[in-house]
């Protein structure tokens, strides 16, 4: 045994591993995987030597763009705070809003993946955030434009007011 | 800073896990997505899919999405317009620009609402309002006739039968919206109903026999009417009360020394600081009593001719017309 403690040597940057459902290894720092509540309820309980997640039903190309957007919003909350410690002004909360803006403006599957991803994962910012655009989306559209856009079946040749 | 992606040999799990579009999505997410749609989209997702539709229409849906309409839009404002001899009913919508401007309207066109040039609107809650035709004579009956409730949101609208004096009202615990009081004086005189809703009905019960209701007041948690003693044969009891929160009836008194009405003195309930109150006057005395703890207190009593005629928004102050003196805010 000789991991014994040693407080004069810098610990490194503890990671948690996420593996995708497609087999891929994602090292991440720990503060971004807990942006995940999901992560976080069960990082107690792992091992300090076994922080592997298991991701079923995440793709690697939409755990990239999660790790992403995670990676970010930790970043900017760190020199938001830090700006308003040294009460110095700062368009952080601004920026983001435009990053995230942008982050989200992606294809419908993909949005869809990150819809999924973010709700498996609990990520509330992200799940809202995918949602809004979703919403967005829909905002402004006739019902066959939503059915084209989003691949719904229409199902409802009765009139549905006859129906209910 | 940056992740680090490594494939693995030995793939712990394989499969694409992709999503092929909104209908595969969960239940709950759908339900989000729809919950932050104002309701002009919402009128044209319900016509997606029935899934949509039910959804839209669920009661629990309903109910969370108006609450966080409350929270998140300005509030509405409507102008509506009689078409003259068409019957018609235009509805223009005022958005608040800020600082108290209001621009950019657009005209809704509901159809189903035929009014004439006289109607009221009865009341609202809950984005829905009750508006009704001028009043019709029958059997010596006020009536208005014919009572629409209408969402201007959905443009829905539902018409409902002849009422004596219409009012909506909500359930403040489940969120019930009632419609009240509605009278069939053409089936039996003796027998009034109270409509609930659009299609459900609650009997007054046996004892509670009489002939008319006026001045109806609608409180919290309360809604009342005074028992016209004049017509009254068997109930001695002079307002009757009807409770939102349990939906049971019952009637208190008058104060002991309010009198039997003549064409002397009148009276009118109307809410005040807080709760029921009783406003008695005749040509020199006004007087204003209280409902506190189930019993009447007199509040106020002025030496004035006074005719009362409602409350300030927050019922803390009484209106009236004073003869000679015009429009003035007392007590």
């Amino acid at each position: 045994m000789k991991d014994s403690f040693n407080p004069s040597i810098e610990p490194p940057k503890k990671t948690v591993t996420l593996v995708s459902s497609d087999g891929y290894d994602f090292e991440v720092e720990e503060e971004v995987a807990l942006e995940s509540q999901v992560i976080k309820d069960g990082f107690e309980d792992k091992a300090v030597d076994d922080r592997e997640y298991l991701l079923f039903n995440v793709h690697s190309d939409t755990l990239e763009l999660i790790i992403k957007y995670c990676e970010k919003h930790v970043s900017s909350r760190k020199s938001i705070s830090a700006a308003a410690a040294s009460s110095s002004s700062s368009n952080g909360e601004e920026a983001l809003k435009e990053w995230d803006e942008h982050f989200i403006s992606v294809d419908t599957n993909t949005l869809y993946d990150i819809l999924m991803a973010a709700d498996y994962l609990n990520i509330k910012s992200l799940l809202d955030l995918a949602i809004q655009k979703v919403a967005d989306t829909i905002h402004g559209r006739s019902p066959e434009q939503i059915r084209k856009k989003f691949n719904i079946e229409n199902d409802s040749i009765i009139d549905p007011w006859a129906s209910e | 800073m940056e992740s680090s992606m490594v494939k693995r040999n030995t793939s712990c799990c394989t499969g694409e896990t992709r999503c092929k579009g909104l209908p595969y999505l969960p239940f709950e997410i759908v339900f989000e997505i729809l919950l932050v749609l104002p309701v002009e989209s919402l009128v044209e997702c319900r016509m997606v899919c029935k899934d949509w539709y039910r959804l839209i229409h669920n009661p629990h849906f309903v109910d969370l999405h108006m609450s966080q309409s409350i929270s998140r839009e300005q509030h509405r404002r409507y102008v509506l317009v009689p078409q003259g001899c068409s019957h018609k009913l235009s509805i223009y919508s005022l958005v608040e620009q800020g600082d108290n401007c209001w621009s950019a309207f657009e005209e809704i066109l509901m159809s189903e609402i035929q009014v004439g040039l006289y109607f009221y609107i009865f009341g609202s809650c809950n984005g829905l309002l009750c508006i009704a035709q001028d009043c019709v004579y029958r059997r010596g009956f006020a009536f208005v006739d014919p009572v629409l409730i209408c969402n201007l949101s959905t443009r829905e609208c539902v018409k409902l039968p002849a009422s004596t004096d219409p009012l909506i009202v909500t359930n403040p615990i489940t969120r019930k919206q009632m419609v009240m009081p509605k009278i069939h004086p053409e089936v039996d005189l003796l027998q009034q109903d109270i409509g609930f809703g659009y299609d459900q009905e609650k009997a007054l019960g046996e004892d509670l026999n009489f002939l008319m209701l006026y001045t109806g007041v609608i409180g919290l948690e309360y809604y009342s009417w005074i028992i016209n003693s004049l017509a009254s044969r068997s109930c001695l009891d002079n307002i009757l009360v009807f409770n939102i929160h349990s939906e049971e009836f019952s009637t208190i008194k008058f104060p002991p020394s309010v009198e039997v009405e003549t064409e002397e003195n009148s009276r009118l309930l109307m809410n005040f600081k807080g709760s029921l109150a009783l406003v008695e006057y005749d040509k020199s005395n006004t007087r204003v009593w209280q409902m506190i703890n189930d019993n009447w207190i007199c509040h106020t009593m002025i030496n004035l001719v006074f005719f009362p005629l409602g409350t300030n928004i927050n019922d803390s102050k009484l209106w009236g017309v004073q003869p000679q003196r015009g429009m003035s805010l007392a007590l």
